[in-house]
């Protein structure tokens, strides 16, 4: 289990876990990240936001938050 | 004999991003309106459609991801379909990312409207390898589907088409979504106890007892306040205990078995693997840690570049019009006093023309916003400038604004609009108006010219790092005081790039520009008209005066004269700052007025009454003090709050107030 900000890129993982509040989760789930879903990692590169592929759409990611998602990577 | 009906109400729904405007933009054609929702800060765009003796209302609700109570956008959206019940909802889908798509799809349904979907960009999603059995999509979901392809107008007739006949048809009925039998199995024993009460009678049951399960503040509020709704809640939260005992927390649940449902349903009606598209590649190259930013900052100079080139011979013709219409009405009345007050040099009609002739540089901005917004890039240079930004304590979606308000913080303010979180907006409309606006530029350069003679290009440089420097440390204390909190986490989907469409662009244009002169138009005359009338009229006598060292604007600077004497201002400074009021450019001529010379001369004119240290400090007030009234305007409707447009004037009055007091301790420690 790795936080999904440590994901390198053109590797994909599966979400296991995510630390957060309501409203972070909620929205999360809203945009189609909810637990056993499927991300791969697009563009992460220095300490800024990451961009991801998740269900067909490609969503960007503010560090602080890819730090709080964990994935197994697969 | 049956009768016909004739008007048919429809509102438009969809994630961001997914074509909803070219939609909307195409059926309502110029028969549109864009104002506000009620009370809220968002867009509200109605239009009308003729469709054979049909009279189409349409109303383009918020783009949402969702219809929880999380943004005020969902909760539009959602309350919209509840309340205003329109016959047929249109939900347009995004075909080449129909995944994400069918969860608003499936809440829609829950909320039992009545849906029609588009399923738009099909094109795109042909190229990019996917191959959709629409048929099969439709029986699936129990719902019509209209494949179209908006900017070429495919699909739309049969759409409308679609649409009336579902508005006029009483046998319609959506799939009931079904969970999975053991959260199903909750969601009935809701729906029986929902059933007994008077809620029933107001909201789809079904609905209710899924959002109340889904733990929906907004929901259980409304709930609350029905007869028998303190007992449906109380069941709720043992039910709630129940769930999370056996199977988890049940909105996660919810959500995922949605999402299960969508997989099932993709599984069997698209064909197909998305390919890396050309999109990911530009990507890759536009998101580079070291050339993200720079092609930014050089995408914004054309942006600016366009704007102020394109648009600097209408300003400049306007604002010469306004000057001769003025001039040659001149004794037109035979009363001075009405004469002065319309045509005079700070009459009504010339202040006009000094803000109006703003509006073609606003609108040009406002336009080439567009494009920037419609083309996907938008969401790019938000991740590009997240970083940087959230030092600072402001989210990466408020560079866009901070970067207009170097043109007009007027559209700065309004392009605020694109941070979803009320907070963080907050800070950055508030902090907008510090950031050198083009018509204290005018005023920079002219006073600089005269006193700094080969520096004059570095002390304007220096005003400007003020505003920005002060931009950032207002939004740190504001962070760390009244708008105490982190900047929201940054979450944003990145659309496809398309060619931006022109249409698109002239139509927001317009409607921003012109529902701004709807608003800001009232407050800028009577501005003008406050200040027209101070000016003409005798301190002592009341009656009309054309000169205006005895008039009651200058003995309001007179009276403010004491405050502003460790400034080392004379009442004539005063009165000017309180003509910027109305808009910074007039500063200039103001003084020229009050000083008694011409505005080529005024310069000099200080320069022999003041030296630089003073001017400089002078120059730094106007950077920073109240904003001009339009911007005042654009804050109060953008706030909805006189408290805290109230806040904007005073704190920048204050600010300003301290830098000036700071630069002449500091300049005449240095240089005597």
């Amino acid at each position: 289990m790795t936080p999904l900000g440590y994901l390198p890129e053109c590797r994909s993982g599966v979400i296991i876990y995510i630390r957060g509040g309501r409203g972070l989760v909620r929205r999360l789930m809203d945009m189609g990240l909810t637990l056993g879903t499927l991300i791969h990692m697009i563009k992460s590169s220095g300490p800024g936001p990451i961009l991801i592929e998740v269900r067909g759409s490609r969503i960007a990611l503010g560090r602080g938050i890819a730090m709080k998602i964990f994935v197994k990577e697969v | 004999m049956a009768t016909i009906r004739k008007f048919i109400k429809v509102a438009l729904a969809g994630n961001p991003n997914v074509g909803k405007s070219v939609i909307f933009n195409n059926l309502t054609g110029s028969r549109q309106h864009v104002g506000n929702w009620p009370g809220k800060t968002v867009d509200k765009k109605e239009g009308f459609h003729r469709y054979k003796d049909k009279e189409i209302y349409i109303v383009d609700l918020p783009g949402t991801y969702s219809l929880t109570a999380l943004s005020v956008e969902e909760v539009i959206a959602r309350e919209y379909i509840i309340y205003e019940k329109p016959d047929v909802v249109i939900n347009i889908v995004d075909a080449s990312n129909l995944e994400r798509n069918l969860y608003l799809t499936l809440q829609l349904m829950e909320l039992g409207a009545k849906i029609v979907v588009a399923l738009n960009k099909m094109d795109l999603a042909e190229k990019e390898g996917l191959i959709i059995d629409v048929d099969r999509l439709e029986n699936e979901l129990g719902i019509p589907i209209i494949p179209t392809v908006a900017p070429k107008k495919i699909g739309l007739d049969k759409l409308i088409k679609k649409t009336v006949e579902v508005a006029e048809s009483h046998k319609y009925s959506g799939k009931i979504i079904r969970y999975p039998s053991e959260i199903e199995k909750y969601i009935r024993l809701l729906e029986s106890i929902i059933s007994e009460t008077e809620i029933k009678r107001i909201y789809r049951v079904r609905w209710v007892a899924v959002k109340l399960l889904e733990n929906d503040s907004d929901v259980i509020e409304k709930i609350s306040k029905v007869e028998g709704g303190e007992k449906v809640l109380e069941k709720l939260s043992e039910i709630r205990r129940d769930i999370e005992n056996k199977l988890g927390d049940p909105e996660i649940l919810i959500a995922d078995a949605r999402y299960e449902l969508i997989k099932d349903i993709i599984s069997k009606t698209v064909k197909g693997v998305k390919k890396l598209t050309a999109s990911d590649l530009i990507d890759h190259a536009i998101l580079d840690k070291y050339l993200g930013i720079p092609i930014f900052l050089t995408i914004l100079w054309w942006m600016f570049q366009f704007a102020f080139i394109g648009s600097a011979p209408f300003c400049d013709f306007l604002g010469d019009l306004f000057v001769y219409i003025g001039t040659s009405l001149e004794g037109l009345t035979g009363i001075p006093y009405i004469d002065y007050l319309l045509f005079g040099e700070y009459g009504i009609i010339q202040g006009l023309g000094a803000i109006l002739s703003f509006v073609p540089l606003i609108m040009m901005l406002y336009f080439a916003l567009a494009l920037f917004e419609d083309s996907g890039y938008m969401s790019r240079a938000a991740f590009v400038m997240d970083r940087p930004m959230k030092k600072l304590g402001l989210s990466g979606r408020t560079i866009v604004p901070m970067i207009m308000g170097l043109g007009c913080n007027v559209p700065a303010i309004y392009a605020t609009r694109i941070i979803p979180d009320e907070r963080d907006r907050l800070v950055a409309i508030l902090t907008n108006p510090l950031i050198t606006c083009g018509a204290r530029l005018v005023l920079f350069s002219a006073i600089a010219a005269a006193f700094f003679g080969p520096f004059a290009g570095d002390a304007v440089l220096s005003l400007y790092l003020l505003g920005y420097v002060m931009v950032f440390l207002v939004a740190i204390v504001l962070r760390n005081t009244i708008l105490r909190g982190r900047p929201s986490p940054f979450v944003i989907e990145f659309p496809v790039y398309q060619k931006p469409s022109f249409k698109v662009a002239v139509v927001r244009m317009w409607d921003r520009g012109s529902l701004f002169f709807k608003k800001a138009g009232s407050v800028i005359l009577i501005g003008l008209l406050v200040i027209g009338l101070l000016t003409i009229t005798d301190a002592s006598t009341f009656m009309f005066t054309d000169n205006p060292e005895t008039s009651i604007i200058s003995a309001i600077g007179r009276f403010f004269q004491p405050i502003f004497v460790p400034l080392g201002w004379d009442w004539r400074l005063i009165v000017a700052a309180i003509f910027g009021f109305v808009a910074k450019e007039i500063v200039l001529g103001a003084s020229a007025m009050l000083y008694g010379v011409g505005e080529a001369e005024i310069a000099d004119m200080m320069a022999s009454m003041y030296d630089p240290i003073d001017i400089f400090g002078y120059l730094t007030f106007i950077q920073l003090y109240i904003p001009c009234i339009v911007t005042i305007a654009a804050i109060k409707q953008e706030t909805g709050s006189w408290r805290w447009t109230i806040f904007a004037v005073v704190y920048g009055i204050i600010l300003a107030y301290i830098v000036n007091w700071l630069v002449l301790i500091i300049g005449h420690g240095i240089f005597g």
